[in-house]
């Protein structure tokens, strides 16, 4: 079985097909279930059934809160889901209510010289790079400083994301802020013409499905 | 310079996160274990590195590195960047393959 998502118990069996072309299903338990389909054989997973299947979480998500599961998580069985379901529906009950008419909102700050600019082959003295390198960090230290500032008003939750280059961060936002989130971003990209900024969203809480108190503990 | 939407939108994260964390494992066939030991090797060792330039980062902001330190541990730093990149190279490696998925966690770089 490949898992999808989990859905409050009274949610919508959902009406649409899966990555291995089956129908989805839900799998019910008191407080949540989870959406599943039936795979027989372990998947390949590329990088273009993984873009499928968050595309698929995307759709699913417009119907009802949920917590995207981790592509590609399978159970060799209904039951196994079950019993999976059954041992962490409280918490993943609670998340969802915590998480109900939120979504994920990410702004990525790019400069216009590029990270690996202050590499070895740009540098001629260990002080030049090093100093370079310091520049690097300060400035994506400052970046996120002033971006969980700005968004402060807005983001329920805020997380810094994996980024090779410049500074990704993802926002948990309620739907009906996301509007006033990009106009304060648009309004404090306009004094900084030095980097380029994006937002995306909103979209499933990818990045949120897991409390944060939860990950530091 | 502007506020745009995302080209790199999550779906397209979500994608190049999933296969990082596949390629993130250690590969168990025997024909490909040493390449996946070499990628777990190189990601400690990257790990190390970052952690050391973050300190003399650190000790630089701080005032506490004399200028003639500041040459030799930057020197160190640039001469063990180079060298990793040569590794990646040599391994077929790219600076993403360096990383684990700590699941909850997150990235490990």
């Amino acid at each position: 079985m490949l898992l999808y998502a989990v859905v409050p118990a009274d949610a919508t069996a959902p009406e649409a097909r899966g990555l291995a072309g089956q129908r989805l299903e839900m799998i019910r338990g008191m407080l949540a279930a989870v959406i599943v389909e039936e795979c027989a054989e372990r998947l390949s997973a590329t990088g273009e059934d993984a873009r499928s299947f968050a595309e698929i979480i995307c759709d699913l998500a417009t119907t009802t809160s949920m917590l995207p599961i981790r592509f590609p998580t399978m159970l060799p069985t209904r039951s196994a889901v079950l019993a999976e379901l059954q041992a962490n529906e409280a918490a993943w009950r609670r998340r969802l209510t915590e998480l109900d008419g939120l979504s994920e909102v990410v702004i990525r700050v790019q400069w216009a010289e590029p990270d690996h600019e202050s590499g070895p082959a740009s540098n001629s003295s260990g002080t030049t790079y090093l100093l370079s390198r310091a520049a690097v960090i300060h400035r994506r230290e400052s970046s996120v400083a002033e971006i969980s500032e700005l968004v402060r008003a807005w983001a329920r939750e805020i997380k810094v994301l994996h980024s090779q280059q410049g500074v990704r961060i993802a926002c948990l936002v309620a739907n009906t802020d996301v509007p006033q989130l990009r106009d304060a971003v648009t309004s404090w990209q306009q004094a900084r013409s030095d980097r380029q900024v994006a937002v995306s969203g909103p979209w499933p809480v990818f990045s949120f499905v897991v409390d944060q108190e939860v990950v530091s503990t | 310079m502007s506020v745009s939407d995302d080209s790199t939108s999550p779906l397209d994260q979500f994608a190049e996160n999933t296969l990082n964390s596949l390629t993130g494992r250690v590969d168990a066939d025997p024909e490909s274990v040493e390449r996946g030991l070499v990628q777990l090797v190189l990601t400690l060792v990257e790990l190390l590195r970052q952690l050391m330039e973050r300190q003399a980062v650190r000790r630089l902001d701080a005032g506490a590195m004399s200028p003639e330190e500041t040459e030799r541990v930057g020197l160190t730093l640039m001469l063990l960047e180079k060298r990793m990149a040569e590794l990646r190279d040599y391994f077929g490696l790219t600076p993403e393959d360096l990383n684990l998925d700590l699941g909850p966690l997150g990235k490990l770089l």
